[in-house]
């Protein structure tokens, strides 16, 4: 069977709708029924740009970490960095009352700081700075912050 | 029966490095940066098979892509982009992909749960070495604001014949739509549902937690197993004959054919499997059929074949791999 809108392929997406006893029987190749969006939910996914109306009210917000501007939220439906979050704020919240059924996190924590105690902070903080020294070769420095590191844990271990 | 028809699970979390411009606003230094420290921490952790997408061949790429391994937007990133895989190969860690983390557990039949407490023990490691961007309102920060809160995304492979023979698919989809689940073609966003495969996932991911996100889509996927029993008993009652005649003709091109093209191969081995999932067909081993689907691809006959084949040499050694696979394996 030819796809009914491009009458070149075989068709190979076939779907029947029926409305009050109206059936409609739409046969289509797989190029013309990704046009037709059939099976594809991009559009459901993809953040409502609805707000974007709102835009008129708006200076041409930009990110002051990583230069995005709101017209390239709008293009892309992507921000540019953690902290657009805080700089585009309003249109975010406004899109995440469409998209999302809650607007607070009640998921898993980021495990970081909250479970750690001081001293396991402070490890944790001299081990990124080892590792940092380590790729720079700057092993003086290494072997410094490995005696501290090693000298922490004892504590700890004796604690 | 639900083995059949719920084909594998997969979970995977979305993050991102604090104070790194996302990937799509990168540039060349900054997103090896990402990468640097994703593999640094990622070889301390567990002993996953690191590879830089620049250093692999797009043979290997796709055949990953084909494996549900990474994402063809990985692929898109290849100058930046990096995986890390696990031995078994059912945990992938993409690296500067949509999100600098796309973190990916995949497990056989309905297994969410456990795919979930897999990578979040891993994600939990990560986040000990990488300082992940996170807001105690909005939970991880990702790219698009559809993934927000829990970055996760637990989807289920199901092989649905009858839902879509019997004209469900659209009711299905729109009842299920309803419950925030949406459906999809096997390789996601944009695919097309080839072979019955859809994948069945959560819509949303702020506002609900990762267990009851896991939960809605198993449940969902339970149900929507349960249609799928229906419409084949539907088809049964009714269309047995013609049901059976289309099973039996589809084995006998497979068996017989001089060519065949991945596609076609793919539509004929589906109904196969369909027929011996609703005994229309006796198969010595079923499962060969889901191993030929797996294994007809342009990319993984060229493997096969040990040659990089044209079209037409492809087609035919599809078709003479797949008649001498299914030779005597009828009852």
């Amino acid at each position: 069977m030819l796809c009914d809108k491009c009458k070149k392929n075989n068709a190979t997406f076939h779907s029947t709708v029926n409305i009050n006893g109206n059936v409609t029987e739409t046969h289509l190749c797989e190029n013309c029924a990704k046009e037709n969006k059939l099976f594809s939910f991009n559009n459901f996914l993809s953040p409502s740009f609805d707000s974007f109306d709102l835009l008129n009210d708006f200076e041409e917000l930009t990110c002051d970490n990583c230069g995005y501007t709101l017209s390239d939220f709008q293009e892309s439906g992507l921000l540019g960095c953690s902290n657009c979050y805080n700089v585009f704020k309003e249109i975010i919240n406004d899109n995440l009352q469409k998209i999302q059924p809650g607007n607070v996190h009640v998921g898993k924590k980021l495990n970081l700081e909250e479970n750690l105690t001081e001293k396991e902070k402070e490890i944790k903080k001299l081990e990124l700075q080892l590792k940092q020294a380590v790729n720079e070769e700057n092993y003086e420095l290494a072997g410094e912050l490995k005696k501290q590191i090693i000298a922490l844990k004892e504590g700890q271990n004796n604690e | 029966m639900n083995n059949n028809i719920i084909v594998s699970s997969r979970v995977r979390l979305a993050r991102n490095l604090k104070n790194q411009p996302f990937t799509n606003n990168t540039d060349f230094d900054k997103a090896n940066n990402v990468l640097t420290s994703a593999f640094n921490a990622l070889s301390e952790i567990s002993n996953f098979n690191l590879y830089k997408c620049k250093n692999l061949k797009s043979e290997m790429l796709e055949e990953m892509l084909e494996d549900h391994l990474i994402s063809g937007e990985l692929i898109n990133n290849s100058d930046i982009s990096g995986v890390a895989i696990s031995p078994d190969n059912t945990v992938s860690i993409m690296v500067n992909e949509e999100d600098h983390f796309r973190e990916q557990c995949m497990l056989d039949g309905l297994n969410l749960k456990r795919a979930y407490d897999i990578i979040s023990d891993i994600d939990n490691e990560l986040s000990l070495s990488l300082d992940f961007a996170y807001d105690e309102k909005l939970g991880f920060l990702t790219a698009c604001p559809t993934n927000v809160g829990t970055g996760l995304r637990a989807s289920v492979m199901m092989f649905l014949p009858g839902i879509v023979l019997t004209n469900n698919l659209e009711d299905m989809i729109s009842t299920v739509s309803k419950l925030g689940i949406c459906v999809r073609g096997a390789y996601g966003e944009g695919s097309s549902a080839s072979g019955y495969m859809f994948q069945i996932s959560n819509q949303f991911s702020l506002g609900k937690s990762e267990e009851e996100i896991v939960q809605l889509v198993e449940s969902t996927a339970l149900k929507i197993c349960d249609l799928e029993i229906k419409a084949r008993k539907l088809l049964l009652d009714n269309n047995k004959d013609a049901l059976k005649d289309e099973v039996l003709r589809a084995y006998g091109i497979l068996s017989n054919c001089y060519k065949i093209s991945t596609s076609e191969a793919t539509e004929l081995l589906s109904k196969v499997k369909l027929g011996a999932d609703i005994d229309l067909i006796n198969l010595k081993e079923p499962q060969l059929i889901d191993d030929l689907i797996k294994n007809i691809s342009p990319i993984k006959i060229n493997k096969l074949s040990n040659k990089v084949l044209n079209e037409n040499e492809r087609d035919l050694f599809r078709a003479e791999y797949i008649g001498r696979v299914l030779k005597n394996n009828r009852i």
